[in-house]
């Protein structure tokens, strides 16, 4: 017998069952068993008490002792009573009883009698107390029947019952085995119910989902992650010679091009500005794929947004960007100074490239502070009121060569993401499609001991 | 200890064995072919087990032996021998049927003549057919079950219904399961009973030469007076004409050969040699069966020549247990007599419910429905279908007690020609199966209303002659042959 579900529940409670069922039964049949002893017993008495009244009467009526108990047994005879017996020195004078004559000494009998001196005479009812056991046995014929209906519906309510809990386990593992057979996270399972096994089908199949997401993230980084590879390989052979086409160029064009204005000079400049471009798209590719690893020190954030802020062209294209910078205290982060630099920058320049023409620029800083109470991180909001970032490619946004822009390289957050991820801090995008982007990132501050150990040892 | 609750209690155990045997198929029963053909695994074992005991119902049980009593061994030749006869054309129809890899019998229909019409009429014609059959089962059940029980007509139907709910419930995995149990149940109860009978006559020969001598009326309301030699005599001395045994041969023979039950023993085997054996097998287990129910029958009427207290043939066996030869083995024969019914009547539920859902409503409505809907809509059918076979046991109605012996003349007047003729004739039509099934039908009801005692036989002719014709006009017109 296999030991699964169905098993585990069937044979435990059937047995209950059965047992409950038998218990009850012997229990209804003993009491029967016994009310019904109780009262052949009480009826015999009765009788018998009568009998001795007349016996006293016919003695007390007729004077001749012999002719009292000859009327007595003449009527006892006539009556024919079941289960009597009368006995006068060891002689059946009637004997309705068809059992054994050791019957004084059974337990086997229901026994009641009387000994009635004068006349000598023993007389009684006497009962196989099994035959009134057949006879209850006989009556409860119908809770014997209904033991047996109760047993079938039962066994099959607990078959139905362990069958519905088993078959969407069965399911599920079917499911979970084609999922490794085929390697694809593609099928659904369709449980559609409402108890722990629903919960854990809806579980098992958002896991999947996240089990696919992640399986074609992973797949798209690994390919992206030797795309970078290659590209930085390249990138090296190709920045020596790109550096002496540009100083080849730009004497080319002090030599030929004496005029400021004239057509050859726009088109040298024009080839300058696609090999800066060049230079600019291998630079973020080197620090994409081998970013420098971070000095941590004692980097004041204000003195770097500061920095930063000097660095950016925010008149680019005539453009009227306003930047605020919002803060309550100067806080010193532990920190690359270089690597914070050159993360505001990029986050800058997104934020700038995003304004049409007008607009406003954010920058906050806070501290945050811990469930605990202990303010260990600092948080640094940067955002804008731009064209916004379409949510379909938010989750795409640190996805390297991703970009919505005409001339971007799709490298400027991925750099962004990595250099946050190696100076211990998180960086978060919320951004509205046509309202605006918001960049929230947070970084360990100085001072508090846990950052310092735990960045120094890494 | 009455002998009622001796009865009882032997139906106590019965029952406990039924529910461990019948369970089990519910869990291994994923889809149709599961469900209706136990996704066609059986080996020769299980296979001839569930042809037997599907075979052996109350008809065997009870009616042979109760024929043989009032008819003497005439009824080897009105109606065991048209059986063994009909189980003939079962090998015959193995290796074709075999190949067609069809669930139910009306699928075949569809797939050689490629026609609904003939799908759903053939699932009508089992629904029908077994629905009322079922019928007749629980109500003899109840009969026998209430006097021997000494209890409430009622609750021995019920009994009966729970029995086959139960089981079809689970499938032919079930079904089949229970099949081992009951047809096991059947051959010691009649090793019993023939094994007591023999020993309280003396000899197998000492039956014969008692019942060669007997001359009386079997029972009170019997027609007629077995007259001396009669019951060793093949025509019974005139009360068995040989027209009558032959007419039997189209009724009883050619109803059993098309019968769906047997059909699908034949699907749900392994493969065609597991098949050929089964029947093979089976044959010759049932012959011995039947020899024995034989000597019950007469030795039944050596030891008691005329029964007062019955009004059928169908009461002998239960009475001859009861009284003449009790014992205390009788519990164990009662067990005998109940497991047969109910192992034909699971059966013929799991086929009317077939031609439902399968042959009918997936057919016609919704045919990539899923496993599991399929499967409750199954049992919820089997749910109707018995809880109306019960209510209609309550007061069977007299017509269908009366017509009932007719029932199998509907599968040898619709089924009989189209199948057989569809595996080995290349000629047969799409045209001539359908009408040919018209035809048998109405054949068969028109002589039902006319009250002829033999309907099946000019059904079957009449369908027979159909089918030729039609098809070889069709044929002969170059109707292409819709062969799938």
């Amino acid at each position: 017998m296999r030991n699964d579900i169905e098993n585990k529940i069937l044979i435990p409670f059937m047995l209950l069952l059965i047992l409950s069922i038998l218990v009850l039964t012997i229990i209804s049949i003993a009491n029967s068993y016994k009310l019904i002893l109780d009262n052949e017993g009480n009826y015999s008495r009765r009788e018998l008490d009568n009998i001795l009244v007349y016996m006293d009467y016919t003695k007390d009526e007729v004077q001749d002792e012999d002719e009292a108990s000859q009327i007595v047994l003449d009527y006892l005879k006539e009556r024919n009573i079941e289960n009597f017996f009368l006995v006068h020195s060891d002689e059946y004078l009637i004997k309705n009883i068809n059992i054994k004559d050791d019957f004084f000494n059974s337990q086997a009998y229901l026994l009641i009698y009387e000994e009635y001196e004068d006349y000598d005479w023993t007389l009684g009812y006497c009962l196989e107390k099994s035959s009134l056991f057949y006879e209850v046995l006989d009556n409860e014929r119908y809770l014997i029947l209904v033991s047996i209906i109760v047993m079938i519906i039962s066994m099959q309510v607990t078959i139905i019952v362990s069958y519905s809990i088993s078959k969407p386990i069965k399911q599920l593992a079917a499911y979970c085995d084609k999922i490794i057979d085929s390697s694809s996270f593609n099928e659904k399972i369709d449980i559609k119910r409402i108890d722990e096994i629903g919960i854990l089908s809806d579980a098992l199949n958002n896991m999947i989902a996240r089990l696919e997401e992640n399986n074609e993230r992973l797949i798209e980084m690994k390919s992206l992650s030797t795309i970078g590879q290659f590209a930085a390989g390249i990138a090296h052979e190709i920045r020596n010679p790109l550096t002496g086409m540009k100083t080849s160029i730009q004497v080319l064009k002090y030599r030929l091009c004496k005029e400021d204005n004239s057509t050859n000079g726009r088109l040298f400049d024009g080839v300058i500005s696609e090999i800066d471009r060049i230079n600019e798209l291998i630079t973020g590719l080197l620090d994409f794929s081998r970013p420098r690893a971070p000095s941590f020190q004692e980097t004041k954030l204000l003195n770097v947004i500061d920095m930063t802020l000097k660095g950016i062209n925010k008149a680019e294209e005539g453009k009227n960007i306003e930047i605020n910078l919002k803060y309550e205290e100067d806080i010193i982060i532990w920190a690359d100074n270089f690597h914070i630099k050159q993360i505001l920058l990029n986050i800058l320049n997104n934020a700038i490239h995003s304004i049409e023409s007008r607009g406003v620029i954010d920058i906050i800083i806070k501290r945050i502070e811990k469930d605990d109470g202990h303010d260990d991180l600092v948080e640094v909001q940067i955002q804008d009121n731009g064209c916004g970032i379409d949510e379909k490619n938010l989750n795409k946004l640190f996805t390297p060569f991703f970009t919505t822009r005409k001339k971007g390289t799709g490298l400027g957050l991925s750099i962004v993401y990595e250099l946050v991820k190696i100076n211990k801090g998180t960086i978060k995008i919320n951004s509205v499609l046509n309202e605006g982007t918001q960049v929230i990132m947070q970084f360990p501050i100085y001072g508090v001991e846990e950052n310092e150990e735990e960045n120094t040892n890494n | 200890m009455s002998k009622s609750i001796i009865y009882l209690l032997h139906f106590a155990i019965y029952t406990l064995l039924f529910l461990f045997f019948g369970k089990g198929g519910f869990k291994k029963t994923n889809n149709a072919r599961d469900f209706f053909v136990a996704n066609n695994s059986f080996g020769v074992g299980q296979s001839v087990f569930t042809y037997c005991a599907t075979w052996f119902s109350a008809a065997s049980m009870q009616g042979v032996t109760g024929n043989v009593y009032a008819y003497g061994v005439s009824t080897i030749l009105y109606s065991i021998a048209p059986w063994l006869f009909g189980a003939i054309f079962h090998i015959i129809l193995t290796r074709k049927l075999k190949d067609y890899d069809v669930i139910t019998v009306p699928e075949f229909f569809e797939m050689r003549y490629n026609s609904k019409f003939l799908q759903v009429s053939g699932g009508l014609i089992v629904l029908i057919t077994y629905t009322l059959y079922i019928i007749i089962q629980v109500a003899g059940f109840g009969i026998v079950i209430s006097e021997l029980l000494n209890i409430n007509y009622f609750i021995s139907i019920v009994l009966m219904y729970l029995f086959i709910i139960y089981t079809t419930f689970g499938g032919l995995f079930s079904v089949a399961r229970t099949h081992i149990l009951n047809f096991s149940l059947v051959i010691i109860s009649i090793i019993a009973s023939a094994a007591i009978v023999i020993d309280s006559i003396g000899s197998l020969e000492a039956i014969f030469e008692g019942a060669r001598l007997i001359n009386t009326r079997p029972f009170s309301n019997f027609p007629y007076v077995t007259e001396t030699g009669g019951l060793l005599h093949p025509f019974a001395k005139g009360q068995m004409p040989p027209s009558i045994i032959f007419m039997s041969f189209f009724g009883w023979g050619l109803g059993l050969s098309t019968n769906p039950q047997y059909a699908t023993r034949i699907i749900s085997t392994q493969d065609r040699t597991t098949a050929k054996k089964m029947i093979i097998y089976s044959l010759i287990i049932l012959s011995l069966l039947y020899f024995g129910l034989t000597v019950i029958g007469l030795g039944a009427r050596v030891l008691v020549s005329s029964i007062e207290s019955i009004n059928s043939v169908d009461e002998v066996f239960p009475y001859l247990i009861n009284n003449t030869i009790y014992s205390h083995l009788s519990g164990l024969i009662l067990i005998g007599i109940c497991a047969a019914p109910i192992s034909t009547a699971n059966s013929q539920l799991l086929l009317a419910s077939s031609g439902f859902t399968y042959d009918i409503y997936k057919n016609l409505s919704n045919k990539s429905i899923d496993d599991n809907k399929f499967l409750n809509i199954n049992r919820l059918f089997i749910f109707v279908v018995s809880t109306m076979a019960l209510a209609l046991s309550i007061y069977p109605p007299q017509s269908l007690l009366e017509y009932g012996g007719y029932l199998w003349g509907f599968f040898a007047s619709t089924f009989l020609a189209p199948l057989y003729g569809g595996l080995f004739w290349e000629k047969a039509t799409k045209q001539g199966a359908i009408s040919s099934f018209v035809a048998g039908i109405i054949t068969l009801l028109v002589f039902i209303i006319k009250g002829s005692k033999y309907p099946s036989l000019p059904g079957v002719i009449v369908s027979g002659i159909t089918f030729y014709l039609v098809s070889k006009y069709y044929h002969g017109k170059g109707s292409v042959r819709d062969e799938k």
